[in-house]
């Protein structure tokens, strides 16, 4: 075949460079370059018959020249009917149309091996067929690219840059989805497999409001930050927070949302907020109970005043009346402020064993015939190291709670026994009463949290149980079953023998009245200073009250005085701490009593106290002002 | 002059039921191809200027297309383009190669895809234009081109183009997903002469294939009547 034949005259195929020169190169010369190519080329006729089928087809195909030239391409390669190539070829001997047939697109192209004597795989081929004159008609040149070596190349940098999106992007805890603008699932990470319970293949084409109901289209995504409420797998609803990144791939603006799943954060964000909603309201309930206490303690003082100047039986009995309904009151403040946590404790060491029999004691008329009481103790004498009245109180409530629980009689057992470690111990009150469902366990420590009759139960107990075995550096935990009862265990710092062994018993008696002293009163509120000044006058003491803190240091200063006496809170910037505390730089060795109404005592000023300040809760009754002072004084 | 350009409307009609036999042919090639129905449609002809044409191809905002083009020439010469906004063409890739691929990884493969498929398109037009005017057209290999519709045009248009432009819109139906876009044929002033006088050849009937430069192998060619 002459060379010059090959794409002679096709108007946008101009006849190929021929080297300029005198001589160009034969014919023979030219045909052993195509023989010679790494690229199949094959020249076919105007009736579609092969006329040309150059070295590297046959060695790839298995075909060899004397079978190919001549034959028909369909008779050769019946798979290829099907395909484009047979389409293409007519179009260029009938039309002069060219043809461009990819790999990507093509299934049946040209069966060919790569042959290179190591693995015999396909040949990856496009193929480009044009018209060309061949012996005075039109025919066509198919000339067939390997491409193998690209398509593999390429194939290895998409894993490669795969393999490193996809170890970021599957080990992600959170659930990403990438949508296109219409809204279209393209894909979507293992943990969002995981999460909705569904495969990336049946996602994909399907719209995102198959996972995120709310989201009619991408533009939902587009301010940034967003919360939904999402269903998982389980059918449990998360509350998930959304980030959106956009990105336009060829021209497609596409969406990643990464879907975090926030239910515990917010859940712990409303614990939060409820536990500073708990302290806000804590810190309103003490206010009230201070001012309270101030009442109570006027009242409680005017009562005893009373007393001791009433000859008349009847009207004593007025008197106590009243002297009672104040003790109430106080109860009652000292129970807002054990929830406030603001009840000033004075922690002594206690036998354990002790404080549960004396409170059984109290409680037994109050607990009736059908509950049964018994405690046990596992291992020796307990010490804990707690505030008596405190403790009773707690014990109290947990005996009333589980008699409640018990309408037609029980049985309650008290355990009471050492940790481990022996750092605590433990006291547990276990009924065989009605229990709590899950819901109610869950709120029973919550303040004001009550399943009794109004009027009945104040929801106040069990907080008030909470508040002071936590101020008193333990935990507080309860068990309950429906229809099996409850077990409310509390912990309370231990206290080791030795140190126990100094709180001797010499308690209860009733000391001797104290010797007449110099009494330096200070006390803001008037009507509780005279109620005081009252009741020490009364014990025979000389008192000089003043209203703060400066005045009573001018005092100290022209005046010797046996005893302070101050309020916590006072006026003027100098609170009682501090006075205690400027007066003993002055005055060492003076004998200090502050006189508290609740906690007010913040750390910073507990530290500023001397160890050898003695606290007196208000509000007090005159035996608790003579214990007080007397160990005030005892002590120097 | 300018009358002569223009194609009267039942020139556009003739035309329009021409290629819609062209395009039915390139809908089997495709359907063969892929081995799934495709179904395709030129549902309007128009003659349109070049702005026109443009702001038609835009949808009223410059956007990222992708064209196909193939150069021709015989008798009847000029470029023939199909566009699709860059988005919509890698749906229709999606829908040849299948759902199993994300639009990333379909991405690398568009380029070539879209050309092999307006190959396909445009060849077929071409040979219904060639078969019509019983003349042979020869054209190009495709080239594919991406950019807004200004720049697509520019590099397939001539400045002193002063020929006419055919506009059609085209619908593919591929896997129930449909896809639209537009082919352009920017004829020269010899082919806009011509079509008119085979169309007029057609209107009278006169069904015989004049001669072209080749040997007329024109098979089944006469289908288009
Ligand atoms: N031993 C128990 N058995 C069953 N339910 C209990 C028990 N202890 C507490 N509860 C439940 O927990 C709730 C809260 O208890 P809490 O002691 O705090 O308040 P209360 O007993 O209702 O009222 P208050 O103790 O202030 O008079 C009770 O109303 C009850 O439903
Ligand atoms: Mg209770």
């Amino acid at each position: 075949m002459p060379p010059g034949d090959l794409g002679a005259d096709t108007a946008f195929d101009p006849a190929p460079d021929l080297p300029e020169g005198p001589t160009p190169p034969s014919a023979a010369v030219l045909l052993r370059c195509l023989e010679g190519l790494d690229m199949g080329v094959v020249i076919v006729d105007a009736r579609a018959a092969i006329l040309y089928w150059n070295h590297w087809m046959s060695r790839h195909s298995g075909v060899p020249r004397r079978s190919a030239v001549g034959a028909r391409l369909e008779a050769l390669f019946p798979s290829i009917a099907q395909g484009r190539l047979a389409g293409a070829v007519e179009d260029a001997i009938a039309t002069g149309l060219s043809a461009y047939i990819s790999n990507s697109v093509n299934a049946s192209l040209f069966p060919l091996l790569r042959n290179d004597g190591i693995v015999d795989e396909p040949v990856a081929q496009s193929i480009v067929v044009r018209p060309v004159q061949v012996n005075g008609a039109t025919g066509c040149l198919i000339q067939v690219f390997d491409e193998s070596a690209s398509v593999a190349r390429e194939r290895k940098l998409r894993e490669q840059r795969n393999a490193r999106y996809h170890a970021v992007i599957e080990a992600a805890q959170d659930s990403f989805v990438t949508i296109d603008e219409s809204g279209i699932i393209q894909w979507i990470n293992p943990a969002a497999e995981r999460k909705f319970g569904r495969r990336l293949d049946d996602l994909l084409g399907s719209h995102v409001s198959l996972l995120l109901p709310a989201a009619c289209d991408a533009s939902a995504f587009d301010g940034g930050l967003t919360e939904m409420t999402l269903v998982d797998v389980a059918g449990r609803a998360f509350d998930a927070e959304i980030s959106t990144s956009h990105w336009t791939s060829n021209g497609v603006r596409c969406h990643t949302l990464f879907i975090r799943d926030v239910t515990e954060r917010n859940q712990a964000a409303e614990e939060l907020r409820q536990s500073q909603r708990m302290q806000s309201l804590g810190k309103l309930v003490g206010g009230i109970a201070h001012e309270f206490n101030n009442l109570l303690m006027v009242i409680r003082a005017n009562v005893e005043l009373l007393k001791s100047d009433l000859g008349d039986a009847e009207l004593r009995d007025f008197a106590d009346e009243i002297a009672q309904a104040a003790n109430r009151g106080a109860t009652l403040t000292n129970g807002l402020l054990s929830f406030a946590r603001k009840q000033p404790l004075r922690p002594e060491t206690l036998a354990l064993a002790d404080v549960v029999e004396q409170t059984l004691r109290l409680a037994a008329p109050t607990l009736g015939a059908l509950v049964s009481c018994k405690v046990e103790q596992e291992g020796g004498t307990l010490h804990v190291e707690a505030d008596r009245t405190q403790l009773q109180n707690a014990i109290l409530n947990l005996l009333f709670n589980a008699r409640d629980a018990m309408p037609l009689g029980g049985s309650i057992r008290i355990v009471l026994a050492s940790d481990e470690e022996e750092r605590f111990c433990r006291i547990r009150v276990a009924d065989t009463g009605l229990g709590m469902p899950p819901d109610v366990l869950e709120r029973a420590c919550e303040p004001f949290f009550s399943t009794k009759d109004a009027g009945r139960g104040t929801g106040l107990g069990l907080s008030m149980v909470m508040g002071f075995v936590r101020q008193s550096g333990g935990r507080f935990e309860l068990e309950s079953e429906p229809g099996r009862g409850t077990a409310a265990t509390a912990w309370l710092p231990r206290v080791r023998a030795a140190a126990a062994a100094r709180e001797g018993g010499a308690e209860e008696d009733t000391p001797p009245p104290l010797p007449p002293r110099r009494i330096l009163l200070v006390e803001d509120d008037p009507q509780v200073r005279s109620a005081v000044q009252a009741m020490l006058g009364g014990a025979g003491h000389a008192v000089t009250a003043v209203e703060d803190g400066f005045e009573a240091l001018e005092l100290l200063d022209a005046e010797g005085f046996d005893l302070l006496v101050s309020d916590v809170v006072l006026p003027r910037g100098m609170s009682g701490a501090l006075l205690a505390r400027e007066a003993r730089l002055a005055f060492p060795g003076l004998p200090v009593v502050l006189m508290s109404g609740y906690n007010e005592l913040d750390p910073a000023m507990t530290a500023a106290i001397t160890e050898s300040v003695d606290i007196l809760r208000k509000p007090f009754s005159r035996p608790d002002l003579e214990r007080v002072m007397r160990a005030a004084l005892v002590a120097r | 002059m300018s009358e002569e350009l223009v194609l009267d409307e039942f020139e556009t009609d003739a035309v329009g039921e021409l290629l819609n036999v062209a395009v039915s042919r390139s809908a089997v090639a495709l359907s063969r191809m892929i081995g799934q129905t495709v179904a395709m449609s030129v549902p309007v002809v128009r003659m349109l200027p070049r702005d026109e044409a443009l702001r038609t191809i835009e949808g009223g905002r410059p956007s990222s297309l992708i064209a196909v083009g193939e150069q021709f020439s015989g008798p009847f010469s000029g470029s023939a383009l199909l566009v699709f906004p860059e988005l919509r063409s890698l749906r229709l890739v999606q829908a040849i190669v299948g759902d199993g691929m994300s639009l990333e990884d379909i991405a690398e493969l568009a380029e070539e895809a879209m050309t092999e498929v307006g190959n396909i398109i445009l060849n077929s037009c071409l040979s219904g234009m060639a078969n019509m005017l019983g003349c042979r057209i020869e054209a190009t290999l495709p080239s594919c081109y991406q950019g807004t519709g200004e720049q697509i045009f520019r590099r397939t248009i001539r400045d002193s183009h002063d020929g006419s432009i055919l506009f059609m819109s085209i619908d593919f139906s591929i896997r129930n997903r449909d896809v639209g876009g537009y082919i352009v044929l920017i004829l020269d002033l010899n082919a806009i002469n011509n079509l008119r006088e085979a169309l007029a050849g057609y209107a009278a009937g006169l069904m015989e294939p004049k001669p072209g430069n080749g040997n007329a192998n024109n098979g089944g060619v006469n289908a288009a009547g």
